[in-house]
């Protein structure tokens, strides 16, 4: 039988139940408490969470040698440890790692560093086991399945649909969002979900906190399963500038496992990738790999899809006829200050998605014109866009996503890449609601 | 502060009230071991502790206390933050008491409580707490106390 190390454990070092730690002192006073995450390093190596000054901290310094009983979370089956405490890391993947995982479990404890310690023994204890539950699916498959599928989306709302409906049909990961980053770096916004009653796309988290905002604070994975639920996603969402413009994030009533992982494209964050489960222990470290994975290569392929194009202006429309717009008017009002858009008294988009809604529906009534494309939102002075802006694209996507969602009378319609028109069926009043004069 | 660690009642019944509990110990070059426990009595004095074993996961622990019998006990409440850790200078293997099956099962059960609210299904517990019929008890007078729950009187180093 060959030698066990850390990684054939590594299922147990997750914190399913936590893992429990002996010490000794220096006159051979044994001490012992328990961890809730071992962190995984490598074969030979895993990492204690030093956050406190403890009797376990003392005596580590002072003598090295440490034992540690884990348990494995599908089998029962126990597993003794013997590790040697090396040095004490306070930066690094190792550091940042094991901070992303304690931000999402307990926000507020401070990570003072990350304790490398080297395996020296892996022992299974003798007892009963439980036989090892199969896969809930071939992970590589999956990924290399959806990473075909996605090389050859077209559109970055097909992409967006095609991971999350690949998450669902290929990993059983029926509940996900896809955030992505504002144009300020301080917000995320949810542009697509799947699995919620509600949508929740436009709804908002701060970057650096909770689960999601410190996975893109730190651009590391953070998974929480069972035991660690101090983390309330709906506490999280940002304080509505205006009353009423708050989305609610869609969330699982107890969700028993989260998951959420950086979207990245080289040094480029483009937002967050994130999945729950009510199922307690539903994700493991096989998951977070394929996940990562995943958001690196959607990443790419919102990088490839939201790359300016040189696209002609479109043509000037003839003037319109006739209205074609039928039925009670609706009162549309601007607030410039949060570009925040209300149609009638419902708050419907703020920010930038805003700003382009009121540009579009003020060139709709003034001039008859229906069509654009993004370089011109780009190059239009009102908008003061910058030349590229990685957020455009998606905020467009967001803006068609609410209107699609909130009124069926006023839509965004995509006419290929880089232009699209705007669909008015309703008389429409303009108001600029901060000047409370008629646009 | 007494002259004498003893346990409250209310500590008593956390300690055998569905707890994952481990011993450990340090051999004479300072190394210490860990063994997963199954139980915990509690004498009347409230301060002498019987923990009971399997034999074939604590054979490094029962040889240290032979040399060292320094040993600490860790009761944990899964799921929760409340842990307890006592402490005694002169462990030693002893025979069962009479009481000790009953006292494995009753901690099964327990266990089990504790653990199916966390997604850990009976069998699971089951498991974790099988005696494979080879138990051994480690006696030891607590002679500290350390860490105890929120609220609850802590009695002092002997």
């Amino acid at each position: 039988m060959s030698r066990l190390d850390a990684e054939q454990v590594r299922a147990c070092l997750e914190g399913s139940l936590p893992a429990q730690l002996a010490t000794s002192s220096a006159t051979g006073v044994p001490d012992i408490c328990e961890l809730a995450q071992l962190h995984f390093v490598d074969a030979n190596h895993i990492a204690l969470p030093y956050c406190y000054t403890t009797t376990l901290r003392e005596n580590l310094l002072g003598n090295p040698r440490a034992a540690a009983s884990v348990v494995h979370p599908d089998t029962a089956a126990r597993y003794r440890l013997a590790i040697e405490y090396l040095r004490t890391e306070s930066d690094g993947p190792v550091y940042t790692a094991m901070q992303a995982r304690l931000n999402g479990m307990a926000q507020g404890v401070p990570l003072l560093g990350a304790d490398i310690c080297r395996v020296l023994t892996v022992e299974a204890l003798p007892g009963p086991q439980l036989p090892l539950p199969p896969a809930p699916c071939n992970r590589l498959a999956a990924v290399r399945l959806l990473s075909q599928k996605l090389a050859a989306a077209d559109e970055l709302s097909q992409a967006f649909d095609l991971v999350l409906n690949s998450l669902a049909e290929l990993m059983g990961m029926d509940h996900a969002l896809v955030l992505c980053v504002d144009e300020s770096g301080r917000w995320l916004y949810t542009v697509a979900s799947r699995g919620y009653a509600q949508s929740g796309v436009g709804s908002e988290v701060e970057i650096g906190r909770g689960m999601i905002g410190s996975v893109a604070q730190l651009r590391m994975p953070i998974r929480i399963s069972g035991l660690a639920n101090d983390y309330n996603l709906p506490a999280l969402q940002r304080i509505p500038p205006l009353l009423g413009t708050d989305i609610p994030i869609p969330a699982l009533h107890h969700p028993h496992s989260r998951l959420a992982v950086p979207i990245e494209a080289g040094s480029w964050l483009a937002g967050v990738l994130y999945v729950e489960s009510a199922e307690s222990r539903r994700f493991d470290f096989e998951d977070e790999d394929a996940l990562v994975a995943i958001a690196q290569q959607l990443g790419l392929a919102m990088r490839w899809l939201t790359r300016p194009t040189e696209i002609a202006e479109p043509l000037p429309e003839p003037p319109r006829s006739a209205p074609v717009a039928i039925g009670p008017t609706v009162t549309i009002r601007y607030f410039a200050a949060t570009q925040s858009v209300f149609l009638d008294d419902d708050y419907l988009i703020k920010g930038v998605a805003g700003a382009v809604l009121w540009l579009l529906l003020n060139d709709h009534q003034r001039e008859g014109r229906s069509e654009s494309s993004n370089r011109a939102l780009r190059l239009d002075p009102r908008l003061r866009l910058p030349d590229f802006d990685d957020n455009l694209e998606t905020r467009l996507l967001l803006l068609q996503r609410r209107l699609a969602e909130r009124c069926d009378w006023l839509g965004l319609e995509k006419l290929g890449r880089g232009r699209f028109r705007l669909r008015l069926e309703r008389p429409v009043r303009l108001v600029d609601g901060e000047v409370t004069s008629d646009a | 502060m007494s002259a004498h660690a003893t346990l409250t009642d209310e500590l008593i019944a956390f300690l055998q009230g569905g707890r994952l509990l481990a011993l450990a110990s340090s051999d004479a070059f300072l190394s210490p071991t860990i063994a997963p426990a199954l139980a915990c009595l509690v004498d009347e004095d409230k301060r002498t502790l019987t923990v009971l074993l399997s034999r074939k996961q604590a054979g490094r622990l029962l040889a240290d206390i032979a040399g060292n019998p320094h040993i600490a006990l860790l009761a944990s409440q899964p799921g929760q933050t409340q842990k307890l850790q006592l402490k005694g200078r002169d462990a030693q293997e002893v025979t069962l008491p009479a009481n000790a099956q009953a006292c494995i099962e009753a901690q099964r059960e327990a266990i089990a409580a504790e653990l199916l609210p966390l997604g850990f299904g009976t069998r699971y517990s089951y498991a974790l707490c099988d005696d494979q019929q080879d138990l051994v008890g480690v006696r030891f007078t607590l002679a500290e106390l350390i860490r105890p729950l929120a609220g609850m009187l802590q009695r002092s180093a002997a």
